[in-house]
Parts: C-alpha cells; sequence; structure tokens
C-alpha cells in the first residue's frame, strides 16, 4: 500500500493507494475513515521510516473528521508527539488549507 | 517626390539629408506617441483585469452561499451520501479557486484561515453516517456554518473591494506593457 522512496523516506498518496473518498472517523462509520488510515497505513510508516511523505491531492476531498482522527489521533493516541509528527511528516498538496488544517489539528491534540 | 498630403518627411528622407535635429524631433515625438499609446493600452488591460478578477470573485462568493445552504440541508435532513460527496468536492474546489485567485494576483491575503474554518464547521462533526443526527435549523452547528460562510464571503468581499481601489504605478504598467 505504501511506496518506499529510499532507505528513511516513504510516500503514501492518500487518494490512490487508500482511497479516492476518505471519509468517516471511526472504522465503524465505514471503509475509507480516518481511524483505518491512521492505523493500518500512517502509524505503521512513521514507525518504518525516517520520513513520511504524504500526498493528498488525488483524493476527491476531506471531511475534517477523517483528518482530524487520522492526523491528530497519532498524537492523542500516544503514538508519536506533534514534535515528532513535525520532524517526520511531510504533506504535498496544492490546496495550502488542507495542509495548514492537518498541522492544526496535530498541534491541537498535543496540547 | 513628395506628395501634397505627405507632410510629415519620412525617417530616411530625413537622416540621408542630414538634418540631425529634425531627427531627434522626430524620434522624441515618435517615442512619446509610442509610450502613449502603450500606457493607454496596458491601462485598458489593467481595467480589464480588475473587472475579470471582480467577476471570479463574484462567481466564488455565490459558490460559497450555494455550498452553505446545501450544508445545511445536509445536516438538517436525513443523512445522504450522494450530498455529502458533493459537498466534499465543492469545498475542494473553494480551495482550489482561492488558490488560482491567488496565483492571478487578484488574492493577496492569507485565505486558508477561512477555508479552514467553512470546511470544520461543515465537516467536522455530525459528519459519519453511523453517528450522524438530525440537527435543527437553530442548533449551534447550523448557526456555525452560517458563520464561517459569512466570514469567507467577507472576506472575498474585502478583496473585490479593494481590487477595485488598487492602483498600479505609471512606471508599473509600462514596464508590464514592455515586458508583453
Amino acid at each position: 500500500m505504501v511506496k518506499k522512496m529510499s532507505v528513511s523516506s516513504i510516500k503514501i498518496n492518500i487518494g490512490k493507494q487508500f482511497s479516492r473518498f476518505p471519509a468517516g472517523r471511526y472504522i465503524a462509520d465505514g471503509p475509507g475513515s480516518g481511524e483505518q488510515f491512521r492505523e493500518q497505513i500512517l502509524i505503521p510508516a512513521l514507525r518504518s521510516s525516517g520520513v513520511v511523505e504524504i500526498e493528498l491531492d488525488d483524493a476527491l476531498g476531506y471531511g475534517s473528521s477523517f483528518l482530524e482522527e487520522a492526523f491528530g489521533g497519532v498524537v492523542r493516541g500516544g503514538s508519536f508527539g506533534a514534535k515528532d509528527l513535525h520532524a517526520k511528516l511531510c504533506l504535498l498538496s496544492e490546496d495550502d488549507s488542507l495542509v495548514r488544517e492537518v498541522w492544526e489539528y496535530i498541534d491541537e491534540a498535543a496540547r | 517626390m513628395r506628395r501634397p498630403g505627405d507632410l510629415v518627411p519620412s525617417l530616411i528622407e530625413i537622416a540621408c539629408s542630414m538634418d540631425w535635429m529634425k531627427l531627434v524631433e522626430l524620434l522624441v515625438t515618435w517615442a512619446l506617441v509610442v509610450a502613449g499609446w502603450l500606457v493607454v493600452r496596458a491601462q485598458a488591460m489593467h481595467v480589464e483585469s480588475v473587472r475579470l478578477g471582480m467577476s471570479e470573485i463574484s462567481a466564488l462568493r455565490a459558490e460559497v452561499r450555494r455550498i452553505e445552504a446545501e450544508a445545511v440541508c445536509f445536516h438538517t435532513k436525513e443523512f445522504d451520501a450522494v450530498l455529502q460527496r458533493d459537498l466534499l468536492g465543492s469545498m475542494k474546489r473553494v480551495a482550489r479557486d482561492c488558490k488560482s485567485l491567488q496565483s492571478c494576483g487578484w488574492l493577496q491575503e492569507d485565505w486558508s484561515r477561512f477555508v479552514v474554518d467553512f470546511r470544520r464547521s461543515v465537516t467536522l462533526s455530525n459528519w459519519s453516517k453511523a453517528s450522524f443526527v438530525l440537527r435543527s435549523i437553530d442548533s449551534e452547528e447550523v448557526k456555525e456554518i452560517s458563520d464561517s460562510a459569512a466570514a469567507l464571503d467577507r472576506f472575498l468581499a474585502d478583496t473585490s473591494a479593494k481590487l477595485l481601489t488598487r492602483k498600479k504605478p505609471l512606471w508599473g504598467l509600462l514596464l508590464g506593457e514592455i515586458r508583453g
């Protein structure tokens, strides 16, 4: 599901490798949820690699609940701190508001 | 042989007759004519660009109002997966349009704060089918959607007003025209 870029870098394209329509907060909400993305893709990638690049543009759109659960949930669950994510996570998108929103959820979860 | 209506001597004629003063006079006259034409043309293009920018912003404001109405409908009626998908696509387009306005120079201030707040108000809570609850029209969630849409609309309206009053200096117009 994830593409290894080099020894310490992994690139994840959410729209192509996870779901074209990522939606919902919890796994119980159905396929393509934030919790599913976090547990099955994001956290394993963060554990196995130094840098994780997330390509956001190929999905049809993102609900804030998905983004909050997927990214804020990493910090809330205690897997990684906000500082770790700032060092390891690289968000790629043409949409500045999307990148801004994800970092807000990460930083809010750390408070 | 010069024709009766041909009052202005040609550049070559003057150059050949070595009448330097007349040559300089003619060159200065033509330089002023060309510069004037460039300024008028650049000014017209600037006005046209402002008009186009305002029309794009106006279309975006209408789109924000449409999304707001659909979002209120989504939260106050039975869960509608098609509408949900449509809303996500529309939100993505709003961000894309803001980015496009920014790259054209029509949107110079940070727009992302307003788009984030708008998306959050619509899609952060009560967005999943499993936990969806019908909201009343006077609920806090619906009020939040209206507030964030109004804030984005105000921001776009202010941008449009600034666009109208924005002046481009003469040298900027000339330079832009010369650079093409």
